[in-house]
């Protein structure tokens, strides 16, 4: 250490017989974000021991080894050196590891209150959903992507690519794709909906779930992918809940278990152009070029397994996990409402969630859940249908650099407000453009009838 | 139980010439004493005299804090001291360190800052891990929940010119503001 210069008080600074090793030492005990919030400005010697990389990859793998013994599972440290994790996401890794950051055990599970929840934290761990909301998911999926046709000798042609947040292995029809699982609107807009569907109108992405395509056996399975809006981050829980039948509020279309698996895609595979700027922002898989085509079944009947969109969709998806290693499993999860009384099924507030936390310092940018079986039909004559009315991930995002959490603050809200209250500006515009359709479409089927 | 007087000693020199003798079982604690009585053990020809005379010479350590060290390897081999866990799992540090006798061997009224940081030296250049996690410890809880203008008080430290807490802040801005996106 040099400060030895600046004792011009005359007296004796304690610290400089201690060598940069011993410091090392102590402040290896002192909370993370203590050492990021106070150690780091004490001193010039103090800024420099929790500046190097080195440092605070060395804080993080005795954390995770620390992790690991604790719990019994987590992720192998190893990884830490392949991925590159920059300063300020390993520094928040290690806030996370060493416990100073909210996790699900410590958050009330009223979502409402994550304002509360979130208010001692700095900003940079601010804690929320890691997925995309709706309507920036639909934006999304209406884009086109050009991308260049290797295939075409000349490197002219282009082809036009559609890229998703959500990937499902099978959709029962366009209006219930699963962008609508993602949170951005509220149950007026369910209401809403519900209205249109008696004065008749198309209902074209209106719907407020997810449906799989019907199936002859109980025993089939389906895939929900779902991306994060981050390049990384660290994720606390998953919560997705089935869907009660909205028209005869009889029948939950549950499944028997569910899997759960969490994946760390390299960036190439998540943004068109992985190198620009703000790549990852949020992460995106490659839909199907022409973009996602239905073929409508009449009602009632069971639709061929063999589907060509079913095929398309559920081959994206395999074709984006297709030789990648989950970091994470999950056991099986099963679902039963059995412990819901009878009267209370009829509502979709109280069709329970089916959860799942975690385990610590989990960073993964993907995560699949596995419907297995299904357990409700819609009609004695049609087949069985799996049906999620919403998917909730909360965690911490991990951020490549500082200029990068700004802009990802210019991307999610023009205002500068946080996240969380995104939600309720999208809605409320979501919905003005959904009455200026619904008007435009009675303005022409008036005029077709005159 | 085998008194002091019918097991092994070994002699500590400080610094200043000072001695101090403490059973072998104990000291070897201290990887300096280690591999220096291991050292002496190895050379045949004064094989008889080294076992007679098992000495060795900390340096670089001072008469007043050597004792100290001694009464803690004397303690320690009585003792043992419970490891530290990392994460600390406490609030404080006698949460940590529960043991009661090094909770007092460390306290503010048995020693002064100058000399648990000399103890802290010393341990480091003994090799005595019990004794500099310990003392680590003790200076972990003095720093904790301490402002950087307190801390700088504690270790006796100038402050930060305007253009370095500038700097500093902004290397971590996103732990300082509250609304940093």
């Amino acid at each position: 250490m040099d400060d030895k210069h600046m004792y011009d008080n005359g007296g004796c600074c304690r610290h400089e017989n201690l060598s940069e090793e011993l410091w090392m030492q102590i402040l290896s005990y002192v909370p993370v974000l203590e050492i990021l919030q106070s150690c780091c400005r004490v001193s010039k010697s103090f800024h420099r021991l929790v500046i190097p990389q080195s440092y605070w990859l060395f804080h993080a793998e005795a954390l995770l080894q620390d992790t690991r013994r604790r719990h019994g599972n987590g992720d192998d440290w190893s990884w830490l050196e392949r991925i590159h994790l920059n300063d300020h996401q390993l520094q928040r890794l290690c806030i996370l590891l060493s416990g100073a950051a909210p996790t699900h055990d410590t958050m009330d599970d009223n979502d409402d209150n994550d304002d509360d929840n979130n208010n001692n934290l700095p900003a940079g761990l601010y804690y929320g959903s890691r997925l995309m909301n709706r309507s920036g998911a639909e934006a999304i999926r209406q884009r086109n992507y050009a991308s260049n046709n290797n295939n075409i000798q000349d490197g002219t042609a282009f082809e036009i690519h559609r890229r998703r947040v959500c990937l499902a292995s099978s959709t029962d029809n366009p209006s219930e794709l699963l962008e609508n699982v993602l949170s951005g609107l509220g149950n007026n807009h369910g209401e809403f909906l519900q209205n249109l569907a008696l004065f008749g109108l198309r209902q074209r992405g209106y719907q407020k779930w997810w449906s799989s395509k019907p199936s002859r056996v109980q025993d089939s399975t389906d895939t929900l992918l779902f991306t994060t809006d981050c390049p990384l981050a660290v994720l606390s829980h998953l919560k997705w809940r089935p869907l009660l039948d909205p028209f005869t509020r009889r029948q939950t279309y549950t499944w028997h278990y569910a899997l759960v698996k969490a994946y760390r895609l390299p960036l190439h595979k998540l943004d068109p152009e992985p190198t620009a700027e703000g790549a990852g922002f949020p992460c995106t898989v490659d839909a199907l070029p022409n973009g996602y085509r239905h073929q409508r079944t009449r009602p009632g009947l069971v639709s061929d397994e063999n589907n060509q969109s079913t095929r398309q969709e559920g081959t994206a998806l395999k074709m984006v996990l297709e030789g990648e290693t989950p970091v994470f499993e999950s056991p099986r999860l099963p679902y039963t409402l059995l412990q819901q009384p009878r009267q209370n099924r009829t509502l979709q507030r109280n069709i329970p969630w089916q959860h799942l936390v975690f385990p610590p310092s989990l960073i993964a940018n993907v995560v699949t859940v596995t419907l297995v079986g299904k357990n409700s039909r819609q009609f004695s004559h049609s087949g069985f249908y799996a049906c999620v009315e919403q998917v909730r991930l909360e965690g911490i995002p991990l951020l490549k650099t500082p200029q990068e959490a700004a802009r990802m603050g210019d991307m999610m809200n023009d205002d500068g407000q946080p996240q969380q209250q995104q939600p309720a500006r999208d809605e409320n515009i979501y919905l003005n453009d959904l009455i200026d359709e619904v008007i435009n479409e009675r303005r022409i089927n008036e005029q077709q009838n005159a | 139980m085998t008194s002091e007087a019918k097991r092994e000693m070994v002699l500590l020199r400080s610094a200043e010439g000072s001695e101090f003798f403490l059973p072998i079982e104990a000291a070897e604690v201290a990887e300096l004493v280690r591999d220096s009585l291991d050292e002496n053990e190895d050379d045949d020809d004064d094989d008889q005299r080294n076992k007679e005379q098992r000495e060795v010479d900390v340096i670089r350590v001072s008469c007043d804090c050597l004792a100290k060290v001694v009464d803690f390897l004397k303690h320690h081999d009585e003792e043992p001291m419970t490891e530290i866990p990392t994460p600390l799992g406490g609030n404080s540090f006698e949460e940590v360190m529960p043991q009661q006798w090094y909770q007092n061997f460390v306290a503010d009224d048995n020693m002064s800052q100058e000399m648990l940081f000399e103890l802290l030296t010393a341990a480091n250049y003994m090799g005595i891990k019990p004794l500099l996690d310990l003392a680590c410890l003790k200076v972990t809880f003095q720093l904790n929940g301490k402002s950087a203008e307190e801390i700088r008080l504690i270790l006796n430290l100038p402050e930060l010119t305007p253009e370095e807490e500038r700097l500093a802040r902004e290397e971590h801005r996103w732990i300082f503001e509250d609304n940093y996106p």
